[in-house]
């Protein structure tokens, strides 16, 4: 496909899926079924492939025990890329003589919403609790900080998390989301269930299950600490 | 001798057939693995950027035919670091079925050594 055929295609797809959230009368009531159509926010009995690689946003069934509500509110007023590669990076990729690229153009852009918008929807998304049972049994004790330099060298060169993921804006794998963020933006319970068994979040999830111990986890949660505080 | 010849290479490219006509190994490798060893399969992945060893270019024919499918099938599984290779690859066993593996074995074996129509 060329590029110009794909970003036609693009804009078509987009006026067909990219919801408008000042034309929404009641947010309240519609909000969801706007968020529909680019994330899932009821729990699928099954996901295929097919399905995995045409998603545009996150799933959101969950979204009340993973995200922090406070950053959810801001973001979702002032929203900025978390995927540098889209959330499924397949359908941006270029293929060219020197490497493939992220076509960043096809990315599409989250709405911003108002304050009262954005009030409204996290509420509604916080009433979304799938996997209570994951983030229950999951207890995140005292996370310490791990310092920039020995944190960096865990995450970089013996975990491999900067294959797919940014610790620094800029630095970093483009396919998973930047995780500079990460400790500011998802709850902790989530973010330790998660790097232990991606899967049971997320029956396709694209990350691996490295099979940390929670000693290594609580390392790596650490060192994300950091460099959110660091981000701010 | 020519005969033997023959029958010797069809009974090598046999499998290679059943491989090719497998697409749950591409749509798995496109899922999956295209991030770092690119859409083409040549080792150059959107990720590949920051990363201090390129990811191995599957259309590499003679690399690959030094590899047997009992070691792709072990570094998909187990990641880099079980065949002493980097361990930028990482494991996909909690991800990827016993079945889901062999199918992207056969989709390799379409990269580096038949083509595709």
């Amino acid at each position: 496909m060329t590029i110009k055929t794909k970003l036609l295609s693009v804009a078509l797809g987009l006026a067909v899926v990219m919801p408008s959230f000042t034309a929404v009368a009641n947010p309240t009531a519609g909000v969801l079924s706007e968020c529909m159509a680019c994330h899932t926010v009821s729990e699928p009995s099954e996901m295929t492939l097919g399905e995995r690689m045409n998603r545009i946003g996150p799933s959101l069934y969950y979204a009340g025990n993973k995200f922090k509500q406070a950053w959810l509110e801001k973001w979702l007023q002032n929203p900025t890329r978390l995927y540098p590669a889209g959330v499924f990076f397949g359908q941006y990729v270029e293929v060219t003589d020197e490497g493939d690229f992220v076509f960043e153009e096809d990315l599409v852009s989250h709405p911003k919403l108002n304050e009262q918008q954005a009030k409204e929807t996290t509420a509604a998304l916080f009433t979304l609790k799938a996997k209570s049972g994951l983030a229950a049994e999951t207890s995140p004790g005292e996370i310490k900080n791990v310092s920039r330099r020995m944190g960096e060298m865990n995450f970089r060169k013996f975990k491999a998390c900067a294959s797919c993921h940014q610790d620094v804006v800029g630095e970093g794998g483009v396919s998973g989301p930047e995780l500079y963020t990460a400790f500011e933006r998802l709850q902790l319970t989530y973010l330790i269930s998660y790097m232990k068994n991606p899967v049971a979040w997320e029956p396709k999830s694209l990350m691996p299950n490295q099979h940390l111990k929670q000693k290594d986890i609580e390392k790596l949660v650490g060192y994300l600490k950091t460099i959110a505080e660091e981000a701010q | 001798m020519n005969k033997l010849m023959t029958m010797a290479l069809m009974l090598c490219l046999c499998p290679l057939a059943s491989y090719a006509d497998d697409m749950t190994g591409k749509k798995l490798y496109q899922t999956y693995c295209i991030q770092c060893h690119g859409v083409e399969g040549d080792g150059y992945g959107i990720n590949v950027e920051f990363m201090e060893v390129l990811p191995r270019d599957h259309t590499d024919t003679k690399e690959m035919m030094a590899r047997t499918d009992e070691d792709l099938f072990k570094v998909i599984k187990f990641g880099g670091k079980a065949i002493d290779k980097s361990v930028l690859m990482p494991n996909w066993d909690g991800n990827l079925s016993d079945d889901e593996i062999d199918s992207l074995v056969g989709y390799l074996r379409v990269l580096c050594c038949q083509g595709e129509e």
